[in-house]
């Protein structure tokens, strides 16, 4: 039962929000931050017991697989469910402390609850048509959270999110009409035993390719990726954050589900596919991210690049690729959210995101200066921090399977994104601030210290990957196997 | 009856990406209407149409009304699916409204 528990705490805590509208400020904040620690607990509690007892499985309702509704956890659900709701938990904390865009509402507490319950309810979702609607839940609240503020921006970058993950919704609805009407399952463990009866996942081409196109939108690969740079960097700060954080992921991690799912011994065709698709993303956004000066914008495109990584391990499927993929999706999401946070501890201090016209932070705050330096170099893969092991998984495994172009492309794209944390660190770091800036009267802002806590906290989080690497790579290779034993879904699920 | 449904859907989508295409925001919201049609009709006809067939949970008891019934899930996924782009396209008519209200624009293209 306690796989109800993610869908229905943040449910809960959005009614409690809401009803606390008229309540101090204080009380709102304590319920906000109480429904994030619960819902933390919740996700490690999951993972918890799937690491000791294996996959859960329960049935809405008591009607049994494949006709009710399944709810399914298994080790790669509860990482990302724990992941998620840490992420959250830490992006809510410092939104309490943003003090601008007026983000200290009820509406805003029951929105990321919204958003959450989504999200969670997406990595336990056991059907597609579910799937698709915890999508909707949180495609919905992300929608008001993207235009939080109103302004002509705000509005400009929304109305371009909106369109593009409606038509996505709409592929993916398409798909799973076709899918059903050709299978007659949309339960993803009957799904894979009949596809596999049927012997090659081709047979079930055309919706499967709806339903790619309406992930690939979703979590922003080549060639759908247009709407994110431009969109991504219009919402308040913490918002910016927790997108780039965690949405894309949702896409990327119901892809690796679907697809695992399907595959089908001996078929290569959607796994070429995927290889190409992922050396496309990897080098299209880490290209058109050397060409930006506004930091919000830079770190969107790497958000593009670095989904080629993930789906480079999908492309591979193999036991070390997928772990290598799992692993670097934990390490990403927990740093690109940091570098999002510290690039508003930045704006706090400088008061602009252009990078063009800040500077000299490294004089003015060290430490801060630390916490970039270590979140930017795990994103690039320097070991011994978070990427490097994702990304040396991935590169082995590409090795083995001797796809050496793509192997290629994922170190020189590593080797790129150097050079823009680089460009980050030497314009708003290292040089003095320009003489223009000064001239025009500069102050110094200051952050509150609650702005660089939750950053610190990523960062011990980040450095925690490092300590406790065997630990965390033990428990992806777990997920891994659980991806590759597609007979051990059908029979867990399906009692056959 | 499939052939004529079917012709249908393809004129839905026709006309909804058609009006997406177009550079003005209120056809935008037709195009999304027009899609969401078109997709529930989808259903629908993908899941195979029986017009001769008995409402699912009215003949159940019976074995020969059994052999003849028409398939529930196709209606209730086109029921979610109707309740959730009603919701949608609420949203997106508010967005525009605002969107036009504070840029005083109502042509796409000088929104960039």
């Amino acid at each position: 039962m306690i796989v109800f528990a993610p869908i229905i705490i943040p449910l809960l805590f959005i009614i409690l929000s809401l009803s606390l509208n008229k309540a101090s400020n204080a009380a709102q904040r304590i319920v906000f931050m109480a429904g994030n620690i619960i819902t933390i607990g919740v996700g490690v509690t999951i993972l918890a017991t799937v690491l000791s007892e294996g996959m859960i499985v329960a049935q809405a309702g008591a009607w049994e697989a494949p006709y009710g509704i399944t709810l399914v956890a298994d080790t790669f659900s509860g990482i990302m469910l724990t992941l998620t709701s840490l992420t959250v938990g830490v992006v809510s904390l410092y939104s309490l402390a943003w003090k601008e865009d007026n983000l200290n509402t009820s509406v805003f507490y029951a929105l990321i609850f919204g958003l959450q319950m989504g999200m969670n309810g997406a990595f336990v979702a056991g059907d597609l048509f579910n799937l698709y609607v915890w999508f909707e839940v949180m495609l919905i609240s992300s929608f008001v959270l993207i235009s939080y503020g109103s302004g002509k921006v705000q509005l400009k970058g929304t109305l371009k999110y909106v369109t593009m993950n409606l038509v996505s919704s709409f592929f993916f609805v398409a798909g799973i009409a076709v899918l059903y009407g050709e299978v007659g399952t949309l339960n993803m463990a009957d799904l894979a035993y009949r596809v596999r009866e049927m012997g090659s996942e081709l047979n079930i081409f055309a919706p499967s390719a709806l339903i790619l196109m309406g992930f690939a939108v979703k979590s922003a690969i080549f060639p759908f990726y247009f709407w994110l740079p431009d969109s991504y960097h219009t919402p308040p700060l913490p918002v910016s954050a927790l997108f780039s954080g965690t949405l894309t992921k949702v896409g990327v991690y119901s892809m690796i589900r679907f697809f695992s799912l399907i595959h089908v011994e001996g078929d290569v065709f959607y796994n070429q596919l995927f290889l190409f698709v992922a050396s496309a993303t990897m080098i299209s956004g880490v290209l058109m991210a050397t060409s930006q000066f506004e930091v919000r914008r830079l770190l969107s495109f790497h958000i593009v690049s670095q989904i080629g990584y993930m789906i480079l391990g999908l492309g591979l499927f193999t036991k070390l690729a997928l772990t290598g993929a799992v692993f670097y999706i934990i390490g990403h999401c927990v740093v690109k959210t940091n570098l999002f946070l510290l690039s508003g501890i930045g704006y706090k201090y400088t008061g602009t995101f252009d990078l063009k016209k800040s500077g000299g932070l490294i004089k003015k705050s060290p430490f801060v200066a630390i916490l970039f330096f270590i979140s930017a170099m795990a994103l690039v893969g320097i070991p011994p921090l978070s990427g490097f092991f994702g990304k040396f998984m991935l590169i082995k495994a590409g090795i083995e399977s001797k796809e050496f172009i793509h192997v290629a492309s994922a170190l020189a794209v590593s080797f790129l994104t150097l050079f823009s944390m680089i460009k980050i660190w030497n314009e708003a770091y290292a040089k003095d601030l320009p003489q223009s800036v000064l001239e025009n009267g500069f102050k110094w802002g200051r952050p509150s210290n609650q702005l660089i806590v939750s950053s610190v906290i990523l960062v011990v989080v980040t450095l925690g990957l490092t300590v406790g690497s065997k630990f965390i790579i033990d428990v992806c290779s777990t997920a891994a196997d659980q991806l590759l034993d597609i007979d051990g879904y059908v029979k867990t699920v399906l009692k056959k | 009856m499939e052939l004529i449904l079917s012709i249908v859907i393809g004129v839905l989508y026709t006309v909804g990406v058609f009006f997406l295409l177009r550079r003005s925001m209120i056809r935008i919201i037709l195009g999304v209407l027009f899609l969401g049609n078109a997709t529930n009709l989808l259903i629908f006809v993908a899941s195979g149409v029986t017009p001769d067939a008995q409402p699912s949970f009215l003949s159940s008891s019976t074995e020969a009304a059994s052999s003849n019934m028409a398939d529930p899930m196709p209606q209730a996924l086109i029921l979610t699916a109707i309740v959730i782009s009603f919701g949608v396209v609420a949203y997106l008519l508010t967005l525009l409204r605002k969107t036009h209200e504070i840029t005083g624009e109502e042509d796409m293209d000088q929104l960039k």
